[in-house]
């Protein structure tokens, strides 16, 4: 709105105000646009409404009068703080109006002065039980708007509120047709890599197979393998190999359970440290521990045999 | 329907959002399903490539596997029932105690057990005992180790409680022989 904006004339514009108690704060101006759009006698109108407790305070004038952004001239004008009734002159006319609670409640527009008839209808028309006398036309300066155009701010939230979500929906639009993009490839993608493994797949077969049975014959043979436990007589042997020669030790018991090998050896003052770090150094024994044997001069021996 | 959009201008475009916002997010779990196939997809192809580059090697493991397998299987013993698979290793030990003059051991063969492998096998546990001869003893137990059809020695023991006097042993042998005809 700008102040440079001429007013629109009295007589180019028609003046309701619209009751509006009855219907919900929400509603109210969606119910205010039907109504303007039933009241107004133009085919194509700009209207100017303001907001009020009760309802709305209304004018329309043709598009061809002016902008939709120009405000009528009554709000220019200044407004009374009682209620009154009271008759402006205009450059082109006069005007009677009813203010009550600061509100104009009640306007008419004669293009000459009334006469006594003619106020007289007002007035009853406004439903006053006792006509007060014709008063005297005033001329009221134009002063700064003592109102909005609440329809045409309504209207500007709620066409910015549209923008925004319209905007919204553009943004997410693209985000979506982005998403959709990638996901059609990555689609297009798998299907052609999964083409590709089949044929890789049925031309590695054969040998899938191949790999297959060496794994089931390597393990079979595994199997049967860990079936032999290390062969006693070499075993035997390196024990023999692995005694001290000092002291002329002699194997009194033998005792072999799978990988384990408990030797008994019966041997002058045995000393189980050079029994010990005799054997551990032997790549075939692992584990090696050394303690007393069931009678004085004996060494229990106890290790484990590596395959 | 004309009019309700009307009354509410912003339905529409709500709606709209809604509906996009439902859709991105269907989209997005679904990007996601995808991409993980494809992760899975080039693991395999990797491997197939991998495997069919080693053709040959897998050709070369094969066949020594087979080999080292038909060679072992050779070992075994062979009998279609296991009250034959005991007769044979009962017949087997006897004659070998015969032949290193060792009759005077106590010998006995179990009833055949079967193990749990990749084919039928029974296992035919053995006990021989008596006094220690280590000459004849250290020859028989070369001659066990070495014999052609798997025989193992599982556990034995020399016992020497008189330094010197002869000692005492326990050999217990296992002998594992094949269910011809059942694998």
């Amino acid at each position: 709105m700008t102040r440079r904006e001429a007013p629109i004339p009295r007589s180019r514009c028609c003046f309701r105000f619209i009751d509006l108690h009855t219907v919900p704060r929400a509603e109210r101006l969606n119910a205010l646009t039907l109504r303007l759009a039933q009241h107004s006698p133009f085919s194509e109108a700009n209207h100017c409404a303001v907001i009020v407790k009760q309802g709305a305070m209304t004018w329309s004038w043709a598009s061809a009068t002016g902008s939709a952004t120009a405000l009528p001239i009554a709000i220019w004008q200044p407004k009374p703080i009682k209620p009154l009734i009271r008759l402006v002159k205009h450059d082109d006319g006069f005007e009677a109006q009813q203010w009550q609670e600061g509100h104009l409640r009640a306007s008419q527009f004669w293009s000459s002065a009334p006469n006594e008839a003619a106020w007289q209808r007002f007035c009853r028309g406004i439903g006053l039980s006792e006509v007060p006398p014709l008063p005297e036309a005033t001329s009221l300066p134009l002063l700064k708007p003592w109102a909005k155009n609440h329809l045409r701010q309504q209207l500007q939230n709620a066409k910015r509120q549209q923008q925004l979500l319209w905007t919204g929906v553009g943004l997410l639009g693209i985000f979506f047709s982005e998403a959709l993009w990638t996901a059609v490839a990555t689609y297009r993608q798998v299907n052609q890599l999964a083409e590709q493994v089949d044929e890789q797949r049925r031309r590695a077969q054969a040998t899938l197979v191949v790999k297959q049975e060496a794994q089931q014959n390597h393990a079979v043979a595994q199997q049967l393998l860990a079936l032999q436990p290390p062969r006693q007589l070499p075993l035997l042997m390196t024990v023999f190999q692995q005694l001290p020669p000092l002291n002329t030790p002699r194997i009194v018991s033998w005792e072999a359970i799978g990988d384990r090998l408990n030797v008994t050896i019966s041997v002058l003052n045995p000393d189980p440290q050079q029994f010990v770090e005799r054997f551990q150094t032997h790549p075939r024994f692992d584990q090696v521990s050394a303690q007393s044997g069931p009678l004085e001069g004996q060494l229990s021996l106890q290790m484990q045999v590596i395959r | 329907m004309n009019s309700l959009f009307f009354q509410r201008p912003w339905l529409l475009p709500v709606l709209i959002l809604l509906g996009l916002g439902v859709g991105l997010d269907t989209l997005q779990r679904w990007q996601q399903i995808q991409l993980s196939q494809l992760q899975t997809l080039r693991q395999q192809q990797a491997e197939l490539v991998t495997l069919v580059a080693e053709a040959d090697f897998w050709a070369t493991q094969a066949e020594q596997a087979r080999r080292l397998r038909v060679t072992l299987e050779q070992q075994l013993w062979r009998s279609p029932t296991s009250g034959l698979a005991q007769a044979a290793v009962q017949s087997w030990l006897e004659r070998l105690l015969r032949q290193f003059n060792l009759d005077h051991l106590r010998s006995q063969v179990a009833t055949p057990v079967i193990i749990a492998n990749e084919f039928p096998m029974w296992a035919v546990d053995m006990q021989i005992e008596g006094p220690f001869q280590p000459t004849l003893f250290y020859r028989l137990l070369e001659q066990i180790e070495t014999n052609p059809q798997l025989t193992v020695v599982q556990n034995w023991r020399v016992e020497r409680r008189v330094p010197d006097q002869p000692g005492f042993v326990s050999l217990r042998l296992r002998a594992f022989v094949l269910q011809e005809g059942g694998g």
